[in-house]
């Protein structure tokens, strides 16, 4: 009982866990104008969205869009998790925890799933205040467009839920084959993961239906019988990978 | 001789071409103040990674209390990582929620009794410290803890005197009462010869004198000068 109360403060540890030596090397003024430019961004966004919705051509749903980048999110998460404790000169304290590897590396896993979750949710919940406020304001929308985005919405949290613990896997596994003796296939690593992930979303064309609409084809693609075991065999190769990165740094390092 | 808490025989480990370990063989006796010492790159960091299971050799055996080294044995085992740093955002009080969470046999009143003696702030971010303060920050998270073993690696490396000074009082004041193996890896021993009572002298990957401190300054004078003397072939080169 008492391990596992330490295994779950690990996952606490490492979700709040933030910063490292690089990035507090920056200057204030570089982290201002870096807060300029992310507030510059966000506007931008926000002022074209409201554009396109006052002149009655936004579908709510098409804001899941931005999620396309979502994957690439998740596995820069999972190779960051890891790569900073090298980042930060902390991976002599974090190797030497009289804990075993796989604790190590599963309680960094679930701290990025919770990261990924808390900044898709809150994505989500944005939105769909944004629709809710849009609906409110301009006559052209109804309340039948907000349950739909809703329904939307929900494909969407389903597709980046069953999707993340793999990918995480994958930026951990590219994070750990650096520092171990499978440095030599960490670039081949990088090739196979990015340029799979890229041509998986090439495929997406693929797989529109005859409205040629993305977002009918998630809904098919999460209604559909084989996403369960799709998902099912995602999350046990996400274990596969979890493991193989635990032996790496428990028998490989390469310090 | 007591019984030894940790012992290398044959050690080897290489890192591509370079040979790090080159049949090492030395056993640390239990309750010793033991002195790790040689040049740089002799092989002191891959000695103390290879105690705490961070890397495997490639031939020969490391037993640590008679067992293989890895994350069981580091229970009993307070390693403090050569160029060890630690994570910016925390500050020292978080730091010692850290090792009072994750580190068996801490003892947060001993820590924060230290901190006080090292003139080290709890409530300051690491971020904001000098290396001298981080230093000693890192080294409380060790010493705080009641461990059969306790290994610093190369704790003054980088530091400024009035911190090394700082760090000397503080393991001084803390040997004074406990029974630790400590073992300490230095390759600058000027200022702190005086804490060894068990030496073991290290060149390219092996033991080349391991015994009493009193006997190896029995037969050539201060430790200072067996190391000049020791290694005169190293400097020459």
């Amino acid at each position: 009982m008492i391990r596992s109360r330490t295994f779950w403060a690990l996952v606490r540890h490492e979700y709040r866990m933030k910063g490292s030596w690089r990035k507090s090397g920056r200057s204030a003024l570089s982290k201002w104008w870096g807060a300029v430019y992310l507030t510059l961004i966000a506007a931008a966004l926000i002022t074209a969205t409201t554009y396109v919705a006052v002149n009655g051509w936004l579908q709510f749903e098409e804001m899941w869009y931005l999620a396309l980048g979502a994957p690439y999110m998740m596995l820069f998460v999972g190779h960051g998790m890891i790569k900073r404790e090298w980042e930060n000169d902390s991976y002599g304290w974090w190797l030497a925890l009289p804990y075993p590897r796989t604790w190590l590396v599963v309680a960094k896993w679930i701290a990025g799933w919770l990261r990924v979750a808390t900044v898709i949710v809150a994505f989500a919940v944005l939105a769909i205040l944004y629709a809710v406020l849009i609906t409110v304001c301009l006559p052209h929308y109804k309340w039948a467009d907000v349950v739909r985005f809703l329904e939307v919405s929900g494909d969407w949290l389903a597709l980046l839920v069953g999707v993340c613990p793999i990918l995480l896997s994958m930026g951990q596994l590219l994070a750990v084959s650096a520092f171990t003796a499978a440095r030599p296939v960490s670039p081949l690593l990088w090739v196979l993961f990015l340029g799979g992930m890229g041509m998986l979303q090439g495929q997406l064309g693929g797989w529109l239906g005859e409205d040629g609409q993305l977002v009918s084809a998630v809904d098919r693609i999460v209604s559909g019988w084989q996403w369960i075991p799709a998902v099912a065999a995602g999350w046990l190769a996400a274990g596969c990978l979890a493991w193989l990165s635990a032996y790496l740094i428990g028998k490989k390092l390469d310090l | 001789m007591t019984e030894p808490v940790i012992t290398f025989e044959r050690v080897t480990k290489r890192y591509g071409k370079k040979l790090a370990l080159d049949g090492l063989d030395v056993a640390i006796p239990a309750g010793r103040i033991v002195g790790i010492l040689g040049p740089n790159g002799c092989g002191k960091s891959s000695l103390f990674r290879a105690a705490a299971g961070l890397i495997r050799p490639d031939e020969g055996n490391v037993r640590v209390f008679g067992r293989e080294p890895g994350w069981q044995t580091n229970r009993d085992i307070a390693y403090l990582p050569d160029r060890a740093r630690w994570y910016p955002n925390l500050t020292v009080a978080q730091t010692f929620d850290w090792g009072q969470t994750f580190l068996p046999g801490f003892d947060r009143e001993d820590a924060e009794r230290l901190a006080a003696a090292m003139e080290i702030d709890p409530d300051m971010k690491i971020g904001g410290m000098s290396r001298g303060q981080e230093a000693r920050a890192l080294l409380i998270l060790c010493i705080a803890r009641d461990v059969p073993v306790v290994m610093l690696d190369e704790p003054f490396a980088g530091i400024d005197v009035v911190s090394r000074e700082a760090i000397i009082a503080g393991l001084i004041e803390h040997l004074e009462d406990r029974s630790q193996t400590m073992l300490i890896s230095t390759h600058d021993i000027r200022e702190v010869e005086g804490l060894f009572d068990y030496t073991v002298m290290m060149d390219r990957g092996r033991a080349i004198w391991t015994g009493d401190t009193e006997r190896l300054r029995a037969e050539y004078g201060s430790l200072h000068d067996v190391f000049r003397l020791l290694y005169r072939k190293e400097w020459k080169r």
